[in-house]
């Protein structure tokens, strides 16, 4: 199943969806009221231990069976961290997350969880309480064990710095292992069985039933920085399981980011958290702001994008009309959950990224990256690009170090070829852009020539964004040529925006032009007067509760 | 941000929404005259949340002449059918059921130099209205051939009895029959008023309304009250908006219940009672000397689904049908329009595919004596 046409196919009918918390719903709503009341009235360690059921809570709201996934990704991470940089284990160290992570896999896979919270509340139960892997569960339980003391006793046997490279191997092999197999392995098969046909080997795909993991990208990398910054002695490793567990299962940034780093959120979980008065308002103003951008824009206009790109002989204003309606939603879509996400965190007194900062005002595809999805593209340029050899080489060095970064930033987003052509087109941007500025140095911008930079580069995006939200590559060369050729004219065949969204466009370009001539800072609002702010964030409020009649979808990038 | 400004600006956020609200309701208020139809398009859109009965009341006035045109559509008592002109040696044919089945009436009538149409519909008609209209038809008689529509968008619906209990976006009062599907057939419960007049006395009389609104609540699982009741909140922008919002998600839930990734579910009572009203159907109009034939309109996006689940009906019972995916792509946008109706050419292209399915069910004539 390609994740297009799965989880958050954005704005997509109402078919194939999973039924989960959207910050966007009314039980979002009322979880958040309710652990916010708790979190004021507990201790520093019962508000982590009640952050964490409530996380596993919001995570399980998709599907309990892959919390357990979660729960073994964390312990993983956990135990390697320690070995990794202590060289052993203490027995409580071993012993918490072993006896966590049984209980998980008995709870969550051995039990049909959903029916066993059925049957604790009373209500009747359809099957059976026990589910057929319950067999498997008791098996693999003291199997893993034996699998996790041998590689113990191998792993602190070695000298220090195999140690730890070795550590830090089978965290990533760990982690890749569980996203190649939810991920990526259906379109691993599928390619290699179309490759063997092209080359004339008969061969069929056999396909297995994979439901892609809700934020499973998301909280593997961020689990998988935290053993190489541990290898890189960037941090220490934690001694409380449950702090780590916190760290990996947040739940505000727990499906779709921004992705954390341990040195960043770690600290946080792991000592009292102060909420401020300025924190708590700085974090509802987040709230109602990602709110206005989801709501209001992002799915007021997902029907155009939707239409456009579902049309089999689209004309050429249909195409521009659908991209660029995709360019307003995927940014909408994606920034609001972050603003909403860091909202959310401040409440609570936790600090998260900054993952969008004014995107389509960048004026190169390097600023572009510095811009978009901050979280990711630092997490790729961190341990990916630097790990190749970043820019310590030649210039075709250089380039090929890019290409790779963005040809598996690509893949990142999806298992399907439109996003590693995707990755692909960025990594050729990126690399004509450095090789022009070597040879043409950086010049310094004027009003006019900035401006014509960041008009130029946004063509150039959104071509991109095509390339992303095609549905097949056959539709990109569709697109694409009727692009070239203008075919079908002006004519715009796709759905007008709603009424939330036309208007909202033009309030967030007001406001996010107002922040770039301050400079871009993210605060600039506080200058002006009560009476213009409280006009802008009733205008906000008012137009989502607009758009809250628009058909809700799915934020985009659950699906990766 | 200090405090004070912190609070100031709070204040002055809750300031300007209600100064937003009223200013919506000022700039954009729906024309009070019952008999404008073309109300501004922004007025239309923050009126959509407004309770059932807040818009009913508005629309409706004892004298019909005064009344909103809607109301008087898709009564039951008088039952109107549109009769167009008969053809020379032509075969007439009725069709029931929403403006898609209208639309094709009026093509088949132009397209097909044989069958002279005759039509009984209701605006957005699920196929539980449609069905009542057929068994209350008098004159159902003079047709050789009866037509019962039923569309995808709106199956889910047929378990309702009344359009103002499920359309959240335009207030139509008309009522129609609530079939309930048993291990022994349909049983049929007539709603509570089916004329303009003995609404118009329901709606004026709190007592007999009430107890109307109880029999839906009973009879309706789209019934909700908080969506249906009036109250003072109608006069908020804003509230109107949430209401709407909560209507869309109640809306998104019962269909839902009948549909899921694979299609509608089988199981559903939408899918048990369409299945049972298209075998009384086909015995009905049998025994009335009638060929029935089944009108299955798919609405953009649903491909064939209700074909799937109709098609084991339709093959048991021997029912001559037009699923419109066999025609027309469900995917294709510029194959409708933009509101959801067929385009004029491909209404054409289904009235002359219905012709060709009627011809094949009709019994061929007598054929004359060899010499």
């Amino acid at each position: 199943m390609s994740p297009l046409d799965n989880v958050g196919r954005p704005g997509g009918a109402d078919r194939g969806t999973q039924a989960g918390m959207l910050f966007n719903s009314l039980e979002f709503l009322v979880f958040l009221a309710v652990v916010y009341g708790l979190y004021r009235v507990l201790p520093f360690r019962g508000q982590n231990w009640m952050l964490l059921v409530a996380s596993y809570v919001f995570y399980g709201w998709w599907d309990w069976r892959f919390l357990f996934l979660m729960i073994l990704s964390t312990s993983v991470d956990f135990w390697t961290g320690l070995v990794l940089d202590r060289g052993h284990l203490a027995r409580r160290q071993v012993l918490i997350p072993a006896a966590f992570l049984s209980a998980a896999a008995i709870l969550l896979i051995g039990f049909d969880f959903s029916a066993l919270l059925h049957w604790l509340a009373g209500k009747p139960v359809a099957g059976p309480l026990i589910s057929s892997a319950m067999p498997q569960v008791l098996l693999g339980i003291p199997l893993f064990a034996a699998v996790a003391a041998t590689g113990y006793h191998i792993l602190v046997r070695l000298p220090a710095d195999r140690r730890r490279l070795a550590c830090m191997i089978v965290s990533i092999v760990v982690q890749l292992s569980i996203l190649a197999v939810f991920k990526y392995f259906n379109f691993f098969i599928d390619s290699l069985v179309t490759a063997l046909n092209a080359s004339g080997i008969e061969a069929t795909a056999r396909h297995f039933d994979i439901v892609l993991p809700v934020g499973l990208s998301f909280y593997t990398f961020q689990s998988m920085s935290y053993a190489i910054d541990i290898y890189r002695r960037e941090i220490k490793p934690t001694d409380r399981f449950f702090d780590f567990a916190l760290f990996v299962a947040f739940f505000p940034q727990l499906v779709a980011g921004p992705i954390q780093r341990a040195h960043t959120l770690l600290p946080q979980m792991a000592s009292p958290r102060v909420i401020t008065f300025d924190d708590s308002m700085r974090g509802l103003f987040l709230i109602v702001f990602g709110l206005f951008k989801k709501v209001a824009i992002a799915d007021g206009i997902a029907a155009t994008a939707n239409q456009a790109f579902a049309m089999p002989n689209a004309t050429w204003g249909t195409i521009v009309a659908g991209t660029l309606a995709f360019a307003v939603q995927i940014y909408c879509d994606f920034s609001g959950y972050s603003d909403i996400a860091r909202g959310v965190a401040k409440l609570f007194g936790v600090d998260l990224m900054v993952n969008f900062n004014q995107p389509y005002f960048a004026k190169s595809p390097r600023e572009f990256w510095q811009r978009w999805h901050i979280s990711l593209s630092t997490w790729l340029s961190d341990y990916l690009y630097k790990s190749l050899g970043g820019n310590r080489g030649t210039l075709a060095f250089t380039c090929r170090n890019l290409m790779l970064t963005m040809l598996l930033g690509g893949l990142w987003h999806g298992a399907a070829w439109n996003y590693v052509l995707w990755g692909f087109y960025h990594g050729t941007v990126l690399c004509a852009h450095r090789v022009l500025r070597e040879r043409l140095g950086a010049a310094r911008d004027t009003v006019v020539s900035g401006t014509a930079k960041i008009l130029g580069f946004g063509l150039i995006t959104l071509y991109g964004w095509l390339l992303f939200r095609a549905t097949s590559l056959q539709q990109v060369l569709s697109f694409s040529h009727t692009l070239l050729t203008g075919e079908g004219g002006l004519t715009i065949n796709t759905a007008r925006p709603g009424l939330s969204a036309a208007i909202g466009v033009a309030l967030l370009a007001v406001w996010e032009l107002a922040q770039y001539r301050s400079g871009g800072e993210a605060r600039f609002y506080r200058r002006l007067p009560a009476p213009v702010i409280g006009l802008a964030a009733a205008l906000m409020v008012f137009l989502t509760l607009m758009g809250t009649s628009n058909e809700p979808a799915q934020f985009i990038y659950f699906q990766f | 941000m200090p405090k004070r400004k912190a609070f100031a600006t709070v204040a002055w956020t809750l300031l300007w929404l209600l100064a937003i609200d009223f200013a919506a309701n000022v700039l954009f208020a729906y024309p009070r005259d019952p008999r404008n139809t073309q109300p501004n398009a922004v007025a239309l859109y923050f009126d959509y949340g407004r309770s059932m009965e807040g818009r009913l009341r508005r629309a409706t006035r004892a004298d019909p002449a005064a009344a909103a045109p809607i109301t008087q559509a898709g009564w039951y008592e008088p039952l109107v059918a549109t009769r167009r002109p008969p053809k020379p040696d032509g075969v007439e044919v009725t069709i029931y059921g929403m403006s898609h089945a209208m639309r094709l009436a009026d093509a088949l009538q132009t397209e097909s130099d044989r069958y002279s149409v005759r039509s009984v519909g209701a605006p957005g008609a699920t196929m539980n209205w449609a069905y009542g209209a057929y068994l209350r038809d008098q004159d159902k008689g003079s047709s050789k051939v009866a037509i019962l529509a039923v569309m995808s968008s709106t199956l889910p619906m047929i378990v309702s009895p009344a359009p103002m209990d499920w359309n959240t976006s335009f207030a139509l009062p008309y009522t129609a029959d609530r079939f309930v599907a048993g291990d022994g057939g349909i049983e049929r419960l007539p709603p509570p008023y089916d004329s303009f007049r003995e609404y118009v006395r329901t709606l004026d009389d709190p007592a007999s309304w009430e107890r109307a609104n109880a029999w839906f609540a009973r009879h309706d699982p789209y019934y909700d009250r908080f969506l249906v009741r009036e109250t003072w909140l109608d006069n908020s922008t804003m509230f109107r908006l949430i209401r709407r919002a909560l209507a869309q998600r109640r809306d998104r839930a019962l269909r839902d219940g009948a549909r899921d990734g694979a299609g509608f579910r089988p199981d559903s009572e939408a899918v048990r009672v369409a299945n049972a009203l298209i075998a009384d159907f086909a015995r009905t109009a049998r025994a009335n000397g009638q060929v029935p034939v089944i009108y299955a309109v798919d609405s953009m996006g649903y491909g064939d689904d209700l074909y799937r689940v109709i098609a084991g009906s339709l093959q048991r019972e021997k029912v001559a049908y037009l699923s419109t995916h066999t025609v027309i792509d469900p995917q294709d946008p510029t194959a409708y329009l933009a509101d959801s109706h067929f385009t004029d050419e491909n209404d054409r292209l289904l009235a002359r595919a219905m012709a060709q399915v009627i011809d094949r069910a009709m019994p061929s004539p007598p054929r004359a004596p060899r010499p």
